[in-house]
């Protein structure tokens, strides 16, 4: 019988989080405070995040610790299982072993609960009484709540107006979580209100559910902000992830060519990478992938890539397809906007030539999610599809260069209760390549009018 | 139109992308429609040429940098 998955013992759990920081070939620009223009102060940072957060993520310690209560708060679904694709692998038929780490397990279903357990513990150590949030689909929100809930904290979620009215499913879930889930713009903050003010209709957007979110808490001195992506300290907690990988690759003799995970603001990603990011460092062989959505056409027309020096505006975007295609956008400089949301510990590693980005186009991406649900089973999140697409890519690729690969992902999450996207999907609903122009006249006519965020 | 929105996780539909941030256009209006319909001709006739192209220009600020201005704004809602 073929060996499908390797499993940890709940003994063999990492007792530690790994920290890049420490790692670094140059030092992350520490971000600068608006007002002085001077690198920003732990204590700037208190009003909104506990001090024993702030204190992680301004850390260089390679290793911190995970505590205890942690710990046994993960043990309820980690270590989670590295689980070899082989009906996967034999419909992509190419040169590939693929393995992936299933963080779909988690009572929230995805890897967020990683970070959201963390993050509710240690402020309950620092005597919060309650945190507030933004979410928008709610896979953040969610998981913030059930992290709440186990260290008996109370918890406050803007939801953006649109998501809470087209995603009930993890607004219900934040509810039996015994959360508090807000439309955003809300009655509640100056800011929500200044917006219903103008515009009683607004969908709301993130923006707006942030500074209702940090309005809340820099109102209640028991209240704190959580951010599920992006920070330093967010990224560390969710290494755990890799480091499982590393030890579950090691029991089969494994080490991967190639290392991926979706890309959005770059917790998920961190998560499976950053340990291998570190072997990088230290002169392993391993390429490091973050798959990134993208509306220009990818795979069936050639992958797309990107010169990266455009983060640091030097250089213009330039695209370049490798396989060739008849159409490509001509790319539209505004290099800065593309990593909007991304972490900072992502971008410099970008910079730094360590970790690459590939852009995937909605639709490539639902397809590979549906090739992997009707040969693996699990459906995934739409986020998660995104890492699968360029698993395909990749697969590809080892095909055309005749070279064997072993491939690791994070497979960050399920689609559950993400299938209206599925649907929309199924049913043609999701936008193709390139519009004829009268098609997109008619499009552009028919929403003029709608409300405004 | 609609496609699926990868900053809140569901679809949305351009009228939502083009004025996402009140006045100015989601910050990833570009990569999520470029390769739909010529975005740029759109908002160049929309908002007027140099407004646009201030607009992609912008480097958004960090994160860290952000949450402080947010707080910098509560506060100055209060003086």
């Amino acid at each position: 019988m073929e060996q499908m998955k390797v499993i940890l013992s709940d003994s063999e759990i990492p007792r530690q989080w790994y920290n890049v920081l420490a790692d670094l070939p140059t030092p992350l620009k520490p971000p600068l405070h608006p007002a002085t223009g001077e690198p920003v102060k732990p204590e700037d940072l208190a009003p909104i995040f506990p001090m024993n957060l702030i204190e992680q993520e301004v850390s260089t310690d390679r290793w911190i610790d995970i505590p205890e209560p942690v710990l046994e708060k993960y043990l309820l679904w980690r270590p989670t299982p590295l689980c070899r694709a082989r009906n996967f692998e034999r419909l992509l038929n190419a040169p590939v072993r693929i393995y992936y780490k299933h963080e779909g397990t988690s009572p929230a279903g995805s890897h967020k609960p990683n970070t959201a357990i963390a993050q509710a513990y240690y402020n309950k150590v620092f005597g919060t009484k309650r945190i507030s949030t933004e979410t928008g689909a709610g896979q953040w929100g969610s998981a913030l709540s059930m992290a709440c809930q186990m260290f008996g904290l109370a918890c406050r979620v803007f939801m953006v107006r649109v998501s809470y009215d087209q995603k009930p499913y993890r607004r219900i879930m934040m509810h039996t979580w015994g959360a508090e889930c807000i439309p955003s713009p809300s009655e509640l903050t100056e800011a929500g209100r200044m917006v219903l003010k103008q515009n009683p209709d607004s969908p709301g957007s993130l923006g707006i559910a942030i500074s209702e979110a940090i309005e809340d808490v820099v109102s209640d001195p028991e209240a704190r902000y959580s951010l599920g992506s992006v920070l330093n300290h967010v990224l560390l907690h969710q290494t755990i992830i890799g480091l499982e990988a590393e030890l579950q690759m090691k029991m089969i003799g494994e080490y991967p060519d190639v290392v991926m995970g979706c890309a959005g603001g770059g917790s998920n990603f961190g998560g499976i990478a950053l340990p291998f990011v570190r072997d990088k460092i230290y002169g392993k062989q391993v390429t490091i992938v973050g798959a990134e959505p993208t509306s220009c056409p990818t795979m069936t027309r050639g992958p797309f890539a990107y010169d990266f020096g455009d983060l640091a505006k030097k250089t213009p975007l330039l695209a370049m397809h490798t396989l060739g295609h008849d159409f490509v956008p001509a790319p539209i400089h505004a290099g800065g906007l593309r990593y909007h949301g991304m972490a900072p510990i992502i971008s410099h590693l970008v910079r730094e030539g360590l970790v690459e980005a590939r852009a995937y186009n909605q639709l490539e991406t639902f397809e590979a999610g549906i090739n992997w649900a009707r040969t693996e089973g699990f459906i995934p999140a739409p986020e998660t599809d995104h890492v699968i697409a360029a698993v395909v890519d990749e697969a590809r690729r080892a095909k055309e260069e005749g070279k064997e690969k072993v491939i690791l992902f994070s497979w960050s999450g399920h689609g559950l209760v993400d299938l209206a996207s599925y649907e929309a999907y199924l049913s043609g609903k999701l936008q193709p390549y390139e519009l004829p122009e009268e098609e997109i006249e008619r499009a552009l006519k028919a929403i003029e009018g709608f409300p405004k965020p | 139109m609609v496609i699926r929105c990868p900053r809140l996780g569901h679809e949305v539909n351009f009228a939502y992308c083009r004025q996402e941030a009140g006045v100015y256009p989601c910050e990833r209006v570009i990569y999520c429609w470029q390769g739909i319909f010529k975005v740029d001709d759109f908002f160049r006739e929309k908002m007027g040429a140099s407004a646009w192209e201030e607009f992609k220009n912008r480097v958004p600020s960090d994160k860290i940098t952000n949450l402080l201005d947010l707080m910098e704004q509560v506060r100055s809602r209060r003086i």
